[in-house]
Order: structure tokens, then C-alpha cells, then sequence
């Protein structure tokens, strides 16, 4: 027997514990790549053919990888690409949906019908398909799938940052300031955008995790990092061809990735409720 | 203590939020005797709600029956379990809730959605189940019970949903009827349809009723026995007659006060301050630091709960037994406030106003849409100081008016003069110039305010806007907040962590802080307490008369008109039915509309036996 | 009326496959790279480029090569493969089929599962039931389509288990027994993920739902908790359910990519793969504008659906 709006709303302790996970996670994901950058126990290319698949043991804590490689090394120094991916994907979705959402939540029209087919149609396309869409123009490459996944992700932004635009266009203090003379910019940006901040960092939270596997994805299938750069996603589909030999090669990488989009998660939607934000059912 | 039907004995909820324990309702005590009707008057935060939801045995997860018994049939109902409860819910207690709309299954007919309910509990299925919904259906005058029984509940109007309710809840002839808030989301006349219904429903059937509400009026209507609460403390409980002509508490003298009334311009008196929600409240008495008779002895003992001599009428005040002292405050005196204002010179002249919306399928601007109206033809004329009030229910087209004057409706026809000049026709320097000039406050002061920002900010905007140095915009905001009653801690200060009343006062503070002319006041004080809502009226006349601007008041509650306005115009539907002096409007109105609305308006006196 | 709104509906379908089309096409041609010198490599001749773009129609203004494509696609022509050297539609139509049955089957498996936990976590919110399913799905979410399917192969696929195939396909004209068999795998994939995705989604719309006046309503009229929740709650949860489950299709298309690329499994997803990593443009376009026409239909179905079941729609 719930009735929650009777009662003054407690942030349920779940909710706490999401987020000290979350950050943790995070905390230790991002901590891998940083690390990475700088140090690893082995070079990440240092072939040693004598201790091919090892498992882990002196020296190699994660064991070797097919050509005798470290795998610890290489999901270290492999560490800065995902984060590349994940972060640098979310950004350029965030820099294309933000502008486009606050400017046609608030000026509702023709423009702004025509704005949502187009996005509407593209959320037709899943994210991976549009990604490998604007791959096969650019060519695969790092650089190329953070612009994929960016543009991918830009699609999914808008229709975020445009309800909660909605929700705040709505309110009165938006008609008090129409009353008042405000000109449109900064009725987008100074009243709006200070309001719709919450769920724009919840939904980036969650999507750099999200755009990080798919990175990972489009690594796997040779379209993102090119071999033998260390990546975890090459390093994973590398792993799958001996792995009824050791699954070592294989799960260093898994580890990594599912740590990493974990963590992310836990951390948006532990934002979520810190926030105290109501989700819609649209996003899981 | 004859036949008690429901015995709420000390009953003391907390909730649970953040750690922390928030005592909602301490010690509330009421006994429910058959055919009786109760009313529970209180603002919010007074623990109303809770205290009925409780007697359902229906507490969030999060609340905490400290203490108390609610007997019905010697069975305590906080202790009993699902199964137990699922025979007493609905069939001997049943509840009315306050939003109708919501209440329903939208999924489901309506006459099912009642017809579910005989079945559960009475066994009636079929063709007998439908017969018997469709006299339930008559009993709450809705005519064509076929029609209504198949319909879907967006299908009927709200005042029609209301009587659904009232139908499923009377299906099994409950003992006892919780109505909360029954009729505050309905229109006015609505409203006062609702009322006219359960009043003539409470003669023919032998329910108890719990009537809680926030509008004295409306539960002077019905109640044979009032409770106030206020902070989660019943401070007073006894026979309607004696709560209404002598109360013997300092909150219900203040409540009673306060509420605007039809009958004549009078003082209105609010309370300062607002309810305290510590939980360390109920170690004194909880009306203590908006008292004005409060004495050492209130802030740190709890006044116990005293009988008084007259029978049946308890009050929780240190004086219950010496009404002499709670009598008359210092400097309280009677008299009419709100003095008419000298009429000046028009400031806004209006002819010929016509506002047309287009709505229709919107699918890439193609498709028919139907064109509607939503003010017709307005014209009026506003002079300096005085205070021209629109009334109308919702769908009149008073707000849409309210917004046509500040130029934020696109497709307007007709003149506006300001100071003889067309707004219309404003250039950008013009608008500037005016915008200073003319001001709006809306009606939810939670909506009007950015949550992001501070007091001062929000209040220095305008200034901002006008190009006024930061210095001097300081020391203007400053003095304007200082003026609506707030003081400077309050300017760091973010909208949540002020008070509805509070917050009500920075955006009046918004709108003063240019000096303007005209203010546009959109429902001011609808979505406030009427405590609270008096304290705001009196900081407006005081305004005016300190300024010389002039006020255009949109509401919809007549008594609050009543107490304010120098002329009034009545809207319907877009048009204007009658319009002229307030007091011949209130005192001789002649169109059937306006008739009908201020018979609408519940009096706090007590109806003579009809 | 009805046919009215059917009629937009649909209308709004085409709309958007038509905007769907155009973005195809602007994101193969309109970014850096050309065709003919893909085909033909680095060293070949200006003659010969030029002689193969008037062949492949390149030489034409962009919106004319947009039409010609657009104009042939109602009939099933979607151009010809560079690489294949056959007509593209023919390719596609080939694995649209054997894409769609795993996608069916993974629908069917998924929505079975996760509908009723879905509202099983939510009924019992907060018990350790709920605790754990909830748990279940962020494993399901956060392992990766790439990272479950190795683990399957070794477990499955390879000794000492070893009863499934890890890879390829037997079409079911040869062989049923085969079909199936080479189909467990990636649907088995595809499902953890998809019923992950659909029970937090369905959890979280019937916690709305409970949490609702009406709910409240029709405990309070002494209805039994499991009449509310049959009776009253799902019928409101499940329209919305029906829509989220026509989104996941959109999830669900992406993975398949993955799936039959790591299964060798010869459908759309494995189809574009190739394409783009070979820059076959006309069979990229091809499948990427099938795999969106997908979900649209899914979408259009759905509506209707949503629509018929809501009365606030069905009944104005």
C-alpha cells in the first residue's frame, strides 16, 4: 500500500547506494585510463612468444594475450581510447542536441515540427546503424567513430533536453519573462538551461557509458581503433578466436567495458534520484 | 458516549524522510456518531488529509502510526489486516477524493467501475448490478443513467465525475463517508451544485460524514460539528453554530478573520508568520509564535485539551477556561478597511477587444482547424488607484484578457489605450517604456519563479533590464523586499526554501520594484492559504494607496472580490455579461450569470433550516 | 473518424521514411569519399574512373542520384552491389528473412519473460524478489551483446558441451533441425539483452501506474490487492508497455548487427557490416534503409494499437 504523494518525498537509501557504486566504478574506470596513459607494467606491443595465452601468474596478472602481449598492460593503455569514445561522443551529441532542443522547445511552430521529423527519423536509424552509416562516408578510424557516435547519440539528446525544455517552457516564470521584454536567447539561456541542467547530466552520465561500449562495438568489428592498437573492444574480438584455449585474453577487456557502462549507469541513475527527478518510461 | 460509529482515539502519525522523523498529526482525537455531519477545517500542513486517509487504514510506506486507536465496530482498524480491511473499505467506509479526473480508471467505463463495487461486496452481478448502478446515477441527479453508465470518465465533465464518485461511494450504503476536499477542483458554480447535492443526499441517507476541507464556507454549509486543525494539532472541536459565532481559540478567531466574506466589505485580517513545521513543535503549543496573545506559558508548556463549560466543545488553549483574554487583541478594532479610492484620471482604456485561437489538428500546418474565440468584444475603462476585478469560472476568458494587455497574445483586434496611446502600436522604445510600466503576478508562485535563482535576482531583473546600475539596483530591490513584509536574509534566499505565502510576496516585490502604474493580478492568492491570503490583500491596498497604481484583479472567488474591488466585470464565455460599481454589483446584480454566482459563493453564516 | 486518424498515422509513417531515405543518402554521398575510386583502387586511370561513375550514375546531380534510388526502391530496386556485382535488392531480400526470424523469435521470447517480471518487480517493490530481478537486468544490460556471445561459444559451443553450432547457418529448406540449431545462440544473446532492457522498462511504467489515483481508488473501495492489480493497473500499464516494446525494436535491430556478425550468421546486420567496411554504397544504403523501415512499421503498428486500447483516443 503505497501512496507516495502524501507523504514528503525521501530519497529512498537505494538511491544513495546507486551512486556511491556508480562513482566508485567510474571512479576506478576512468582511473584505469588515466593510469594507462602513463604507466603499464609491460609495453602494450611487447610480444613475448614463449608465454603465449598464459594464465595469470608471475608477472602477468591478467595473463597473455595470443601473441605473448600483457593483457593488463594493454586494457591500461587501451583505457584512454574508450574513455575517448565514450566522453568525446557524448560531448559532440550534447553539442548538437543542446542548441537545437532549447531553440525549438521554446518556439514552438514550423520549424520545430519539421526539426522533430527529421529527429524523429533519425531515432528510427539504432545507434550502431548510424554509426556504421557514418563510418562507411568517413572510414573507420578513432577520430571518426567518436563523430559517429556523436552524431548518433545527437538524435536521442534532443528528444531528452527537449521535454524538460517543454516542462520549463511551460512554467510561468517563462511567460513573466516574455511580460518582461526578455529576448529569446537569453530566455533559452538564462532562464531555461539553468532548469534543464538535472536531466541533461543524468542522460550524459548514462550515454557516455552507453556511446563507450558502443565504441567498443565498432572497434570489435574493425571499424573504430584499428589493430594492433590496444583497445578493448579489438582486444576482445582478438580474445574470441583462442578462447576455448583461455578465456584470460578475453576477460581483462570484458571486465573493463562491463565495469565501465556499470558504473555510468549507476551513477546517472543514482543522479536521477539525488535530483529528484521523475523518469519517464521512455528511458530504462 | 452513544452509539460511536468511529472512535479515533490520540491518534499520532510521523513520517519518515531523509532519516528524520516529521510529526504530522499528534494526539487527534474525534468521535463519529451516526447521521452526524463532521467538518475538518485546517490550511496546509494541518495534518487534514492524513488524518483521513488514516481512518482508511491507507499510509505511505513511510509514515509511522506512533500512538492512537481508530475503532469501528470495535475493531481497531490501524491493526487489521489487508483481508479485514478489504471487507470495511468501500462497503461500510467508503471516500470521496478530491480530484475526480485522476480518481477514475480512464480505462475503464464508468458504470463498471461502480458496478465492480456491489459486486465485490454485495454480490450483485449482471443485470441487477446495472439496475442498481443506474438508480445510484439517479440518486446523484445525473440524468440518462444509460448514457453516463457507458461512458468513459474523460468523456463527462467534472462536476459529473464528482457525482460518479459520490455514487461508488454510496453503493453500499457506508456508515461513514470521508470527503476530502470534495468540490475544490470544480468550477464555482460547480461547486456549489456538489455542495447542494450532498447536503439533500445527507437527508435521505443515514451516513456519517468526515468533511474536510480548507474552505470554512463550504463545510459551514454542512457541519453539525467543526474540528480545526492546525499543524497537525486539532486545536478546537465542538457544535458548528458555537465554533462560527464564538470561537474559543486564538487560530480559529484568526481563521474566521481572515476568510473574506460576500456579505459587506470588512477588515481582513491574516496571520503573520507561517505554520511551523519542527517536529519539536508539540512540546508547546503549536499556534504559539503567530499567536497574539501568546504569553510565556504558551511557548513552553502544551496547553492541554479543555472541556468547556458549554458541552461538547473542546479547545487546546492555555485561556480555553478565560475567553475573556482571547477576546479582543491589542489594536484590533472593526470597522471597513479597504477605504474606495478617489477616483483619477483613466489610465487604461479598452474597446472592441477580440482574441481569436486557432486549434485544430496540427499535422505539418495542414488539416481544419476550428477557430475559437476567447474574449469577445471586452470593453472597459481602469483609472488611477482603483481596482477593476474580472470574475469569471475558468474558460472565460480572464486570463486570456490579463495576457492581451501586456502584448503576449499574437492575434488581437480591437484598441488598447494606455494613457491614450495604443499598445498595439508600440514601437520597441514604446514597449520598453511600457513594460516598466505595466506589471503581472501570476497565480502560483511556485510556476512564477525560477527555481534557479535567488531573491535577489529574480526581484533585480527588471531593473537589470532597464539598464540600472548594480549599485542602485541593491539598494531599490532592498527596500522593495523590505516593503512586501520580507527582510534581507531572505534575498540569498532560493524560491524552495521560502513559503507559498513567501514567495507570493517576492513576486509582488517583482512587480513593484519598477514603480509601475498598472499591476495585472492573475488569481493573486487562489493558490494560498487564507490565512496568508488576507496578509497579501492587505500588503496590495497598502501598495496602492502608497503608490496611486492602479490594479486589474482576475479571480474567480467573489468574497475575495468582495472585499477589494472599486468595479467589477463579470466574463462568460469570452463576453462580458455586466460590468459597474462593485457595491451595485454585489448589492443588485442583474444578469441571471451574475445572480448565479454569487448564490454560489458559501457563507460562513449557517443556512437557515431549508 | 478513426479512419482519419489511421489515415495521418500512416501518412506520418511514409514521412518519415521518406525524411529516413534522404539521410541515407546524404550520409553515403555527402561525406568525403568516392565511390568509383574505392572500387577501383588508388592507381587506377582517370579514364576509367570517369568510364565507371557514368556507369555507376555518379556523374548526375546528387538530387537526381537521390531520385533515381528513391524512384527504384518502391519496385525493389535499390541499385546494384559494387562489390557483388548484383542487383542489391536481391541480396537484401535474401537476408531480410533470415534477419526477421531471428528478431521475431527473440520478440516473442523476450516479451514473454520480461512482461511478467516486469510486473512482478513492480508489485513487489522493495522485497528481495524486486531487488533481485532488478539486478538480473543491469547484468543483462551492462554485459555486452560482444561479450556474452564468446562466453556462450565456449560454454555452449565448444568442447566439452559442445551441442550448437557457433557459427553459420543451414537454411530451413535443407534442414529444420539445422535451422534451429544455428538460431539458438544469437537468439539467446539477443534475448538477454532485450528482456533486460524491456523489464526495467515495463517495472518502472507499472510503478507509475500503482502509484496513480485511480490505484489508489480502487484499493480503497475494498477491492482485493490482485483484482487491483489485474483488473485495474495492467490494463493501463500495458498500453504503455506496447509502445516501449515497438522502441526496443530499435535496440534490438542494433544489437542483431553484433549477433550475426559474431555468429557468421547471414542476415542484414552481417550484410551491412560488410558493406561498409568494403564501401558498397548501394548496399549500404539498401540495408540501412531496410533496418529503419523496420521500426517505423513497428512504430505505426504500435500507435494504432495504443490508440485502439485508449479510450481518451478511440472514443473522444
Amino acid at each position: 500500500m503505497s501512496e507516495p504523494r502524501l507523504a514528503p518525498e525521501a530519497p529512498a537509501p537505494r538511491a544513495n547506494r546507486y551512486l556511491v557504486i556508480g562513482a566508485t566504478l567510474t571512479g576506478l574506470t576512468l582511473g584505469t585510463a588515466v593510469l594507462g596513459l602513463l604507466y603499464s607494467p609491460y609495453a602494450p606491443a611487447q610480444v613475448d612468444l614463449l608465454h603465449r595465452l598464459a594464465p595469470p601468474g608471475a608477472g602477468h596478472l591478467l595473463g597473455t594475450d595470443r601473441f605473448g602481449r600483457d593483457v593488463l598492460s594493454r586494457v591500461l593503455a587501451g583505457g584512454w581510447r574508450s574513455m575517448t569514445l565514450g566522453f568525446g561522443a557524448t560531448a559532440v551529441g550534447l553539442a548538437i542536441g543542446l542548441p537545437i532542443a532549447l531553440l525549438t522547445g521554446l518556439h514552438r511552430g514550423v520549424l520545430d515540427q519539421a526539426v522533430m521529423r527529421v529527429v524523429d527519423a533519425l531515432l528510427s536509424i539504432p545507434t550502431l546503424v548510424f554509426a556504421l552509416l557514418v563510418i562507411a562516408g568517413l572510414g573507420p578510424g578513432l577520430g571518426q567513430a567518436v563523430l559517429a557516435l556523436g552524431v548518433a547519440a545527437a538524435p536521442k539528446f534532443v528528444r531528452i533536453v527537449r521535454s524538460a525544455v517543454l516542462d520549463a517552457a511551460s512554467q510561468d516564470y517563462v511567460t513573466a519573462a516574455r511580460a518582461r521584454g526578455e529576448g529569446a536567447l537569453y530566455i533559452q539561456y538564462g532562464e531555461i538551461l539553468p532548469n534543464v541542467w538535472a536531466p541533461v547530466i543524468v542522460e550524459a552520465s548514462i550515454s557516455v557509458g552507453f556511446a563507450l561500449v558502443g565504441g567498443a562495438a565498432l572497434s570489435y568489428l574493425g571499424l573504430g581503433t584499428q589493430p594492433p592498437q590496444p583497445d578493448w573492444g579489438v582486444m576482445i574480438n582478438e580474445a574470441q578466436k583462442y578462447i576455448s584455449v583461455s578465456f584470460w585474453p578475453l576477460l581483462g577487456p570484458a571486465l573493463a567495458i562491463c565495469a565501465s557502462i556499470i558504473g555510468f549507469n549507476l551513477l546517472g541513475e543514482g543522479l536521477r534520484d539525488r535530483l529528484h527527478l521523475r523518469r519517464s518510461v521512455r528511458d530504462a | 458516549m452513544p452509539d460511536a460509529l468511529l472512535d479515533i482515539q490520540d491518534l499520532s502519525v510521523s513520517f519518515v524522510a531523509g532519516g528524520r522523523s516529521l510529526p504530522a498529526l499528534r494526539e487527534f482525537g474525534l468521535t463519529l456518531h451516526p447521521g452526524e455531519v463532521v467538518g475538518l477545517v485546517g490550511e496546509s500542513g494541518s495534518g487534514k488529509s492524513t488524518a483521513l486517509l488514516a481512518a482508511m487504514s491507507y499510509l505511505p510506506d513511510n509514515a509511522r502510526v506512533e500512538s492512537g486507536r481508530i475503532l469501528y465496530r470495535g475493531s481497531d482498524l490501524l491493526r487489521a489486516d489487508r483481508s479485514t480491511l478489504d471487507t470495511i473499505r468501500g462497503r461500510r467506509i467508503a471516500m470521496i477524493y478530491q480530484d475526480p479526473t485522476t480518481a477514475l480508471n480512464p480505462a475503464m467505463i464508468v458504470g463498471a467501475q461502480i458496478a465492480e463495487v456491489l459486486r465485490q461486496h454485495l454480490g450483485v452481478d449482471g443485470e441487477a448490478a446495472r439496475r442498481r448502478t443506474h438508480e445510484l446515477l439517479r440518486l446523484v441527479q445525473l440524468d440518462d443513467p444509460p448514457r453516463v453508465y457507458a461512458a468513459y470518465p474523460h468523456q463527462l465533465s467534472g462536476g459529473m465525475r464528482q457525482r460518479v464518485m459520490i455514487a461508488m461511494a454510496l453503493a453500499c450504503d457506508p456508515d461513514v463517508l470521508l470527503m476530502d476536499e470534495p468540490t475544490t477542483a470544480l468550477d464555482v458554480l460547480v461547486q456549489a451544485h456538489v455542495l447542494s447535492l450532498v447536503k439533500s443526499l445527507h437527508r435521505q441517507i443515514e451516513s456519517a460524514i468526515v468533511f474536510v476541507s480548507h474552505n470554512l464556507g463550504a463545510v459551514a454549509q454542512l457541519a453539525d460539528r467543526i474540528g480545526v486543525l492546525y499543524a497537525g494539532e486539532l486545536v478546537e472541536l465542538g457544535p458548528a453554530a458555537q465554533i462560527l459565532d464564538d470561537p474559543q481559540h486564538p487560530y480559529t478567531r484568526g481563521l474566521i478573520a481572515a476568510v473574506p466574506q460576500l456579505a459587506a466589505r470588512r477588515l481582513l485580517r491574516g496571520i503573520p508568520g507561517t505554520a511551523s513545521r519542527e517536529p519539536s513543535r508539540f512540546t508547546h503549543c503549536v499556534f504559539a509564535d503567530r499567536c497574539a496573545f501568546t504569553v510565556d506559558r504558551c511557548r513552553t508548556t502544551r496547553p492541554p485539551l479543555v472541556e468547556l463549560p458549554s458541552g461538547g466543545h473542546t479547545s487546546r488553549c492555555h485561556f480555553a477556561a478565560e475567553p475573556w483574554r482571547i477576546r479582543t487583541a491589542p489594536g484590533e478594532t472593526a470597522g471597513t478597511a479597504a477605504t474606495p479610492s478617489v477616483s483619477g484620471d483613466p489610465l487604461l482604456e479598452v474597446s472592441g477587444l477580440s482574441v481569436e485561437y486557432r486549434r485544430g489538428p496540427a499535422f505539418l500546418g495542414l488539416g481544419r482547424s476550428r477557430a475559437i474565440r476567447a474574449v469577445r468584444d471586452v470593453s472597459f475603462r481602469l483609472a488611477r488607484q482603483r481596482v477593476l476585478a474580472v470574475v469569471g469560472e475558468s474558460g472565460s476568458g480572464k486570463s486570456t484578457l490579463a495576457r492581451t494587455l501586456l502584448r503576449l497574445e499574437p492575434k488581437v483586434q480591437g484598441q488598447i489605450l494606455f494613457e491614450g496611446e495604443d499598445i498595439n502600436a508600440f514601437d520597441a522604445a514604446d514597449l520598453r517604456a511600457y513594460r516598466r510600466r505595466a506589471q503581472i503576478v501570476f497565480q502560483n508562485p511556485t510556476s512564477s519563479l525560477n527555481p534557479r535563482k535567488t531573491v535577489a535576482e529574480l526581484v533585480g531583473r527588471p531593473l537589470a533590464l532597464l539598464g540600472v546600475t548594480s549599485a542602485e539596483r541593491q539598494d531599490r530591490v532592498g527596500a522593495t523586499v523590505r516593503a512586501v513584509g520580507l527582510s534581507d536574509v531572505h534575498l540569498d534566499r532560493l524560491p524552495e526554501q521560502l513559503s507559498g505565502g513567501e514567495k507570493q510576496r517576492v513576486a509582488l516585490a517583482r512587480a513593484f520594484v519598477t514603480e509601475p502604474d498598472l499591476v495585472i493580478l492573475d488569481e493573486p492568492t487562489t493558490a494560498l492559504d487564507v490565512s496568508v491570503q488576507a496578509t497579501i490583500l492587505e500588503l496590495l491596498l497598502e501598495q496602492k494607496a502608497r503608490t496611486g497604481c492602479a490594479y486589474l484583479l482576475i479571480s474567480h472567488d467573489l468574497a475575495v472580490v468582495r472585499q477589494v474591488a472599486d468595479e467589477v466585470l463579470v466574463m462568460r464565455d469570452g463576453a462580458v455579461c455586466e460590468g459597474g460599481p462593485a457595491e451595485q454589483i454585489f448589492t443588485h446584480p442583474v444578469h441571471p450569470y451574475t445572480r448565479d454566482l454569487l448564490a454560489a459563493v458559501p457563507d460562513l453564516r449557517r443556512p437557515s433550516a431549508s | 473518424m478513426a479512419v482519419a486518424f489511421v489515415a495521418r498515422r500512416l501518412g506520418a509513417g511514409l514521412i518519415s521514411l521518406a525524411i529516413l531515405s534522404a539521410i541515407i543518402f546524404a550520409c553515403t554521398h555527402v561525406l568525403p569519399g568516392d565511390a568509383a575510386t574505392a572500387i577501383l583502387g588508388e592507381g587506377a586511370t582517370p579514364e576509367a574512373l570517369a568510364a565507371l561513375r557514368t556507369q555507376l550514375g555518379l556523374d548526375r546531380s546528387l538530387p537526381a542520384q537521390f531520385l533515381g534510388w528513391l524512384g527504384g526502391i518502391p519496385v525493389g530496386a535499390f541499385g546494384t552491389s559494387t562489390t557483388l556485382n548484383q542487383p542489391a535488392g536481391a541480396i537484401i531480400a535474401e537476408r531480410f528473412g533470415n534477419s526477421l526470424a531471428l528478431a521475431a523469435t527473440t520478440l516473442a521470447v523476450a516479451t514473454a519473460l520480461a512482461i511478467p517480471l516486469g510486473v512482478a518487480a513492480a508489485a513487489h517493490r522493495g522485497s528481495r524478489l524486486d531487488g533481485s530481478i532488478l539486478a538480473a537486468s543491469y547484468v543483462g544490460i551492462a554485459i555486452p551483446d560482444f561479450v556474452v556471445a564468446p562466453l556462450l561459444i565456449v560454454f555452449l559451443a565448444s568442447p566439452p558441451l559442445g551441442f550448437l553450432p557457433s557459427s553459420g547457418f543451414v537454411p530451413p529448406t535443407a534442414s529444420v533441425g539445422g535451422w534451429l540449431a544455428h538460431m539458438v545462440l544469437p537468439v539467446l544473446v539477443l534475448t538477454s539483452l532485450l528482456t533486460a532492457h524491456l523489464l526495467r522498462q515495463t517495472r518502472s511504467g507499472m510503478l507509475e501506474v500503482l502509484a496513480s489515483d485511480y490505484v489508489r481508488t480502487a484499493r480503497l473501495k475494498g477491492l482485493p490487492e490482485r483484482v487491483v492489480l489485474w483488473r485495474h493497473a495492467l490494463r493501463n500499464g500495458l498500453t504503455t508497455t506496447i509502445t516501449v516494446v515497438a522502441l526496443d525494436v530499435g535496440y534490438l535491430m542494433g544489437s542483431i548487427v553484433i549477433v550475426e556478425e559474431i555468429f557468421a550468421y547471414p542476415g542484414l546486420g552481417r550484410l551491412i557490416v560488410y558493406a561498409v567496411a568494403n564501401r558498397d554504397m548501394p548496399l549500404v544504403q539498401g540495408t540501412a534503409l531496410v533496418i529503419g523501415a523496420v521500426y517505423v512499421v513497428a512504430n505505426v503498428l504500435a500507435d494504432l494499437a495504443h490508440a485502439a486500447l485508449n479510450p481518451r483516443v478511440a472514443r473522444p
